[in-house]
Formats: structure tokens, sequence, C-alpha cells
């Protein structure tokens, strides 16, 4: 698996010469990202007859654009309408959204634009170089070991709901047990389902996220129109100096970018961990190691830089055990190995030598795929927080009118947009009670697979609880999990103590 | 709401998601009493944590309440004017969903843009009209001809279909 | 897809993505058969996109399209609760007209229909009518292992529970340890993946000691992962699994073959009613055997050609209502009824 400099060379030359199939990709990518309900995976379907047919080099440049900038728009309505575009995107509403109300909408779309396309780019480049090294990360966590990574994510139930633990806790839990709805994990058993056939799989993500995000944000704005509730401060003309201030933060926080990205390319390997474990990961890891934990929740850079660096870093990781191993990372990955496949490439550890152009041409590609999106986004940046100054009487509409429509595209179910308004319901009722939505989603999100691997290693441990103890990097990872609950406590008694002296 | 004088503020919404929470977690109980500890442990443990969290959430309004600080009555906080809007509008959502295999997703959508709009008070005709045409327009081309999204299909597509050969025909 | 293997260059992409897009919503000109078909095909799959009935599906219908006057096969993915959603979904909700059909995987499906007792009833309600291929269950270990023989694993699990990573506890495979272990007295804790893909990583990754899965999928990964045995009468891969045995013959056990099979399957009433559409959709899909298309496409995807075979209706409702009756008798293993 040598490589030399002159071959990365001819790759990217071969790459960039593939710009008429890279830039549709992120046009067409950029599209679907930020729709909730569209996603890559069902797009790349949909368009199978048109990649079959083409040149497969062209094919997966085409495909992996999509993939990598639809990873990148899911942030833009996150952060202007606190409706994130997919799943992934959730975690950057935390603070992309309060940055917005604060008038800051074009810096902190600068800010996940640059955090995404960094992101991408630094770990495509880096995978390129550890491809190899990569590929065995994939087989060392095993179950157990994500049962503690995802734990990591849950435990940002707890860090969310500081201002009043106790309601927090019960939004998790309430998420936790609503994830639980559908099929058992070992003998596909419904279970709760209501007797209804569309909740057997488990309820379905991209409703809740539309119920939960959009449709409750919809009836908390009718406040600016009538109740006089405070409004946001948009009213101004996008300026390039808000740009310039977002490339400014993005600059200050460059570490926050490689740290976070690399967590996400490490999460993008392993095989059906996806983009939402990483982005929340990412953002309890940085507020963890932050010396300001407090600014996190109010519109912090860091908030924003996190889930969005991350969740493009897992980009990267999801197609290594695809090229390495022959196992798809996640669905869309799933989808990219039919068209291989059809080509007549054999992926696994002999398509390095079979065909190396393909296996780190991928990469290549997807770093190509990142240069070619860096001059769309600072006018995206610019034209995209122009949302923000829509009338409320004809944003709220559209919001309601195009992610219910969302909500049907995802299974084509008519059941799901009645599931969506009636999370709606009862996402404004908790958002108007204090119960963070955020945490419900982490719940329904993190809930089912939290269950898989749980049981997964029950079942290995022959009903053995220690088993979830009995791996090196799992006790590892248990340490640093309850370093990670515990040191924010002690911090803050400290600067308590401090503050009271 | 505001506070008047000495009165206690209402405290009994945010019982809402608690007694949602505790009534789907009797559901799931109910429905997994004969499964296989492996099909139920997970949620039972759960479920187990959050009636512990809401006992402890009751005890907390119990006292609060017992001690004058505040009432069992309830609001969300709204006025009664956007109150009526947000129940209109839901309403409209509803209605949308009944409609929407009758009249097919075009027309439908373009229908519920408008009275949306209306509703929520605008009143400027271009741009409500302009809205609600070209909205659905631009859903039906991406969406339903070119993407191939199944949604519902009513006399607009079919004409379409039937007239230019545009789009889906079942 | 009935698409040619034609390479689209970048002058005839932009025109072919929407030509291509466009392709299934424009009515076409006369079909070259008289009648039926007159429209495109739809198809649920009742599991995940990508996974192994995806990509059969796929490579099936590039043959049979052209023997159905060039219409195309869309698909649907409904997975969930081991295939209830999309069978319950296809009998239920989509018209019986002999232009909807499912393509499922007849073994673990069947199973699946025993165990959880769906809203729909076999034969009576859906028929399988073209089985694709015949796929032996297998029981395989990591390449290193300290298993070289079935017979190390059968005396190691008789010491203590082995742990057999496999696709679901409803599938043949899984039927094939339990009776493998009830024959030998040997103990196999089963733990399902939930799919072909996790369950070699978890091989892999040595998660789990072993792990039983149809064997076409491990005839990939050579190399890394060892076949030590079939459920099978004959190991008809034996050049691509190292000449291993099949389990009968090594302990001299009278098991069933156990095999997942991929089929097409209709409405039962749309063969009823359409008795004339469901004749050419039969002969077509038997004819699909005898292009040399088929099995190079079938082969590009990985699935060696020495498992296809076609199998018509009868064949098809045999093999299911064979495997219904096993999945009863092994239903307190199987169910997560207590």
């Amino acid at each position: 698996m040598e490589l030399d400099l002159a071959t990365i060379a001819d790759l990217f030359g071969r790459s960039f010469s593939l710009w008429w199939a890279i830039i549709p990709g992120i046009a067409l990518g950029l599209a679907v990202g930020v729709l909730p309900g569209f996603s890559p995976q069902n797009t790349l379907i949909i368009l199978l007859p048109v990649t079959l047919a083409m040149d497969v080099e062209a094919a997966l440049a085409f495909m992996i654009s999509l993939y990598c900038a639809n990873h990148l728009s899911g942030g833009i309505p996150a952060i202007l309408v606190n409706i994130p575009g997919s799943a992934g995107a959730a975690a950057t509403c935390i603070d992309g959204y309060q940055m917005t109300k604060k008038g800051q909408a074009q810096q902190a779309l600068m800010l996940s634009f640059i955090a995404s396309v960094a992101g991408g780019l630094i770990t495509s480049v880096a995978v390129l170089g550890v491809l190899p090294f990569l590929a065995e990360l994939g087989l060392i966590l095993r179950s157990v070991e994500m049962v503690v990574i995802i734990l990591f994510g849950l435990t940002l139930i707890a860090v969310l709901a500081a201002k009043d633990m106790l309601k927090g806790l019960i939004g998790g839990a309430f998420g936790l047990m609503l994830g639980a709805i559908g099929t058992d994990q070992v003998y596909s058993t419904p279970r709760a389902t209501f007797g209804f056939l569309e909740l057997y799989d488990g309820l379905p993500l991209v409703p809740v996220l539309i119920g939960l995000f959009a449709i409750s944000e919809c009836l908390v704005m009718l406040e600016e129109k009538f109740g006089g509730g405070s409004k946001p401060a948009t009213q101004q003309r996008p300026q390039w100096a808000d740009t310039l201030d977002g490339i400014r933060l993005s600059l200050r926080y460059w570490w926050q970018i490689v740290w976070t990205a690399f967590l996400g390319l490490a999460i993008g390997v392993i095989p059906g961990a996806g983009a939402y474990i990483a982005s929340f990961v990412a953002y309890q890891q940085s507020r963890l190691f932050s010396k300001t934990p407090e600014k996190y929740g109010t519109g912090f850079a860091p908030g924003v830089i996190a889930p969005e660096s991350a969740n493009n870093g897992v980009t990267s990781g999801t197609l290594v055990p695809t090229m390495a191993i022959g196992i798809p990372g996640g669905s869309t990955a799933a989808v990219m190995m039919i068209v291989l496949q059809y080509q007549g490439i054999t992926l696994g550890p002999r398509l390095f030598q079979d065909s190396p152009n393909i296996a780190y041409g991928v990469f290549v590609m997807m770093t190509v795929a990142y240069i070619f999106m860096i001059p769309l986004i600072l006018p995206m940046a610019r034209y995209a927080s122009k949302v923000v100054t829509v009338p409320v009487h004809v944003i709220v509409p559209l919001i309601l009118g195009l992610t219910v429509i969302g909500a049907f595209a995802d299974r084509e179910y008519m059941f799901d947009m009645a599931l969506a308004l009636g999370f709606g319901v009862i996402g404004y009722i908790a958002v108007k009670t204090n119960y963070h939505v955020t945490s419900i989603l982490i719940g329904v999100l993190l809930g089912p697979i939290f269950e898989r691997y749980l049981l997964r290693s029950l079942r290995i441990g022959q009903g053995d609880i220690m088993v979830l103890f009995s791996s090196p990097i799992a006790n590892a990872l248990w340490v640093l999990l309850v370093i990670s609950v515990v040191l924010p406590i002690w911090r803050e008694r400290r600067l308590a103590r401090r503050a009271a002296a | 709401m505001q506070r008047q004088g000495s009165d206690p503020p209402p405290i009994g919404q945010e019982l809402i998601i608690p007694a949602l929470a505790v009534g789907f977690t009797a559901y799931y109980f109910w429905t997994v009493q004969e499964l296989a500890w492996e099909a139920k442990a997970n949620g039972i443990v759960i479920g187990a944590i959050l009636l512990l969290l809401v006992a402890l959430l009751l005890f907390r309004v119990g006292w609060r309440v017992a001690n004058r600080q505040a009432t069992l009555r309830f609001t969300l906080g709204g006025d009664p004017e956007t109150d009526r809007v947000r129940l209109m509008l839901m309403a409209l959502m509803v209605a949308f969903l009944v409609v929407l295999p009758l009249l097919g997703t075009s027309i439908t959508l373009g229908l519920m843009l408008f009275i949306g709009m209306w509703l929520l008070g605008g009143r400027h005709w271009p741009s409500l009209i302009g809205v609600s045409v070209i909205t659905p327009l631009l859903v039906w081309a991406t969406l339903i001809v070119i993407l191939g999204t199944r949604f519902p299909l009513g006399p607009f597509e079919h004409a379409m279909a039937a007239l230019f050969g545009i789009g889906p025909v079942d | 897809m009935g698409f040619t293997n034609r390479m689209i260059g970048r002058r005839a992409f932009g025109a072919g993505a929407a030509v291509a897009a466009l392709g299934a919503a424009l009515p076409r000109g006369a079909s070259a058969q008289s009648g039926f078909p007159t429209r495109n095909f739809r198809v649920v799959i009742p599991t995940g996109q990508g996974g192994g009935a995806d990509r059969l599906a796929r490579a099936f219908d590039d043959a049979w399209s052209k023997l159905l006057g060039g219409r195309q096969f869309e698909y649907e993915f409904f997975p969930g609760a081991a295939g209830q959603v999309g069978y319950e979904l296809y009998v239920n909700r989509r018209d019986p007209d002999a232009y909807n059909l499912l393509f499922g995987n007849m073994g673990p499906e069947m199973i699946m229909y025993a165990l959880q007792r769906p809203r729909f009833r076999f034969p009576e309600d859906i028929s399988y009518f073209c089985r694709t291929d015949i796929d032996d269950s297998a029981i395989f270990v990591k390449n290193d292992s300290p298993f070289r023989r079935v017979e190390d694993i059968v005396a190691e699990a008789k010491r203590r529970p082995l742990n057999v990573a496999v696709s679901r506890i409803p599938h043949p495979a899984s039927i094939g340890m339990l009776a493998l272990g009830e024959a030998q007295g040997a103990r196999f804790n089963l733990i399902p993946y939930g799919g072909g893909s996790p369950t070699l990583v978890a091989v892999m990754n040595s998660e789990a000691d072993i792990g039983a899965l149809p064997v076409s999928g491990l005839t990939l990964q050579r190399g890394r992962l060892k076949v030590l045995g079939v459920f099978a009468r004959e190991n008809v891969l034996a050049d691509l699994t190292e000449n291993a045995p099949t389990i009968n013959q090594v302990f001299g056990t009278r098991i069933p073959d156990l095999y997942s099979s991929r089929a097409w399957a209709i409405h039962t009433r749309a063969i009823e009613r359409f008795s004339d559409r469901f004749q050419i959709l039969e002969d077509t899909a038997k004819k699909v055997f005898d292009d040399p298309l088929f099995k190079e496409s079938m082969e590009k995807v990985g699935q060696p050609a020495q498992t296809l075979r076609f199998g018509d209706r009868a064949t098809c409702t045999e093999y299911a209502l064979a495997m219904i009756e096993l999945a009863n008798r092994y239903r307190q293993q199987l169910s997560a009824q207590r």
C-alpha cells in the first residue's frame, strides 16, 4: 500500500478534471442538506440510474461531493431558524441559533462552513496518510467500547440541563423511552408501537426532528408577530464585515476545528456509527475542555465549530471500512458500494493492489470536493443569512409546509407527517415549560443504538454485566467518561468557592 | 403571564411533559410484560429512572404549592390572541393532511400556504399569491418530477401528466 | 435498471442526468409486448438500501427488464421487524395488479412469518414465483482463529457456550446452529447483529467466537475469514471455501438443508385476477436464467454463479412452508415471547 507523491499528484490531477461531476454533486448535496427529510442515501438511490451509467470515477466523484456537501449544509437551517437539516446538525442548533438571535447569523454560518470544510479537508488528507491503520481502528472498537462512546453523547443531556437538572433529565429519559419504541434488537419483536406498522422500525428520526425543532419553532416564532416577544436582532443588512468576523473567529479556534474533526473521523470509521453521535460527542467534549464552559448554549463560537467539524470528519471516516474491508460504514456508503460493485470493483483489502486509483482516489476526490466548496462559502454565508429577514407571516407557513413535506419524503408514509405535527406540539410544550427539546432528541437519537450495543455486549457476556468492563480500551474510556462527568462539577464547585471567598 | 401582586406563579404546565412520559412508560411496560429479558431490560431500567425523576419533580412541585410559592394553575405563557392563531395554524395543518390525498400535493400545499399567510395577517395580495403558487410549482418540479418522490397526486399532477406527459402517471 | 453499460462522459452528463431522472416519469411508446407491461414495476424490498436483496434484485432486473419491453423496476425499501414491515405493507397497501412486486429473502422472512404472526397469510395473500438463488448457511471463523475445523468448535461448545454472530435470530443459519447444538449437546449463544455486514465485522474483530451466515457473502472475504462447514447436502462452493465439509458429513447428523433463498413474490390475488400478466412475469423471469448478462451481473455483485438456481412457484411454496414448520419447532429459542 505504498503511496508516492507522483501517484498522489496524478490522483489530484484526475480528480480536478472531474469538476463537471463534482460541482453538480456539491450543488445537489447543498440543496438536499438544507431540507430536513432528504437524506444523501435516498438521493443517491434515486439517482442510481445516472451514476450506474457514468464512468466509475466520475460517479464516485459525484456521489462523494453530494455526500460531503450534504453534511456541510445541514447546519444552515440549524443556525438560521433552529431547524437542523439532518440529525448530524442537531447539535449545531444549540449555539448556532443563539448566535442568530444575537444578530450574528453570518458569523455563525461562516464558523459552520469553515469548520465543515476545514474539518473535512484535514481529515480526508489525513486518511490518505494513515489509511491502513485506520482500517484496523474499525475492528478494534467493539460493542462494549461503543456503549461507552454513546454514553459520552448521553451525558450531554445532563450538561444541557444545567439550569434545571431534574427537568432536563426527565426530558432526556422521556426521549430514551421514546427511542425504545420499535422491535427489540435480539428477537425483532415489536414493542410500544401502538399497533402502527410505521413504528416497527423505531421512531423515525426525521419526523421527530422536524416536529421537535421546526414545527415547535414555528409556533414559538408567532410571538415575534403577535406576542410582542423579543425580536431577534436580525434586521441589519448582511455585511462583509460580519463575514470577516466569522473568519477571524474560526482562525481563533482553529485548534477546536482540528481535534473535533479527528474525533469525527474516529467515530466515522466505526461501522454503523453515524454523524449525529459524532456531533453530540464533539460538542460535549468541546465544552468539557473549554475554559469557559458556561458560555456554551449562549451563542458561543466553539459550540458551532465542534459539531460541524466533527460531522464532516465523519464523511472521511465512513468510507474507510467501505474501501478497506468491503463493509459499508453507513447507508450512504452502502449505496456507493452498489455502484462500485456494479462496475466490477471488489472492495476490501485487495482493492489497494487491484485499483489504487479507486482506493486512494476516493479520499483524493473528497479532498478536491472540499477544495471546490471553499469559494462557495463566502457568498453563501452572506446571502443565506438573509433568510432571517423574511417576515414571520411568510416564513412560518413556508417552514410548516416544506418540513411536513420533508417528513413524508424520507420514508413516504403519510403517518410520518402526522407524527411530525404531534412532535411539534410536544416540542412546543417542552420549550415553553423548560424541558430542553435537544435533550429529548438526544434520547430519541442515541437511545436505540445505545440499546443495540448494550444488549449485544450483554449477550456476549452471556448475562454477566461485568462484560462492560472486560476490555482495556473500554476501561480507559470508562475512566475518561467518569472524568468528563466529575470534572465540570468539581470545577464549578471550585469556582463557586472562589467566588464566595 | 404577568404575575399580579403576591399571587404565586402557575406551575401546572410543568407537569404536562412528565405526564406524557409517565403515560408512555406505563404503556411501554404493558407491551413488554411477556417478553424475554433482552427485549425489555433497557426500557425497564430507563423507565424506572424516569419514574423516579418524575416522583422527585412531583415532590418539588408539591412542596412549592404547599408553601404557596406556586399554584397548580396552568399556562403556556402565550397571550390569548397568539394562542388562537397557534390553534388555527395547527388546525390548518391537520386539514392539510386530510385534504392531501384528495387534492394532491401541489394544490393542497398552495392552499395551505395561502391560508396560513392570511391567518398570520399577510394582506399583501401579490406576495400571498406569488408564494402560494411558486412554492408548490417548485416542489412539484423538483421533488415529484425530477426526484420521483411518491407524494400524493391530485388533479394538478394528473393534468400535467395527461396534457404534457410530465410527471408520474399512477 | 434497464440501462446499458454505456459510459456517460462529461458532455452527456448534464443531459443524461435530466433524462435519466425523468426516465421513470415520462411515458414511453408502445412496448415490445402487447398489453402487459404498459408501465414500470414497483418493488418492495423488506430490508435496507444497499443490503443483499437490493444488490441481487438490481443484478437480476437488468436481464429481466429486456424481456419486459424495457420496463424498469423502481425500488422502495421498508426494513423493520425482520421483514414484517415490508411484507405487511406490500400485502395490505399495494395494489394487486401485477405491477407491484416484492423481492425478499424467503428463509428468514418465512421464519419471521411463523414467529411474529404478521397481518397477512401465506400463501393465501402472497406467493413467491421465482427463486433466484440457493445460498447455503455456513459456519465461519476468523482466519487466525484457534478453531481449525468444525469439530474443534463443537468440542469447545460442549465445554462452554460459544458466542455465535448471526444476522438475526429468526434466520436459517441460526436454526442450523441450534440444531447442531441440540444434536451434539453443544451450547451456542446466538448474538444477532441485524445484517450480514455487521456480522462479518463481529467475527473479524473477535467480538464473537464464530459466525453463521449464508455462504456467498463469505466468499468475498477469503483471506480474512475461513468457512468451516455448510448446512447442506453438498458444498457447491467447495472451490471458494477451501473444500469446507458439510455439517451432516462430519457429525453424521440429519439437519435439513438450511439456506437463504431470495425470490420474487406477488400478491396471490394478482395471480388470480390477472393470470395473463402473471403468466408473462413467470415465463420471462425463468428466461432470465438463460441470459449470460444475468450471470455476469450477479458475479459482479459478488454472487457466485453456482448459487444461482431458478425455482418455480411450487418449489418456492414448498420451501417456504418447510421453513415455517422448522421455525415453529424452534419457537422457544427463536421468539421473545415467554
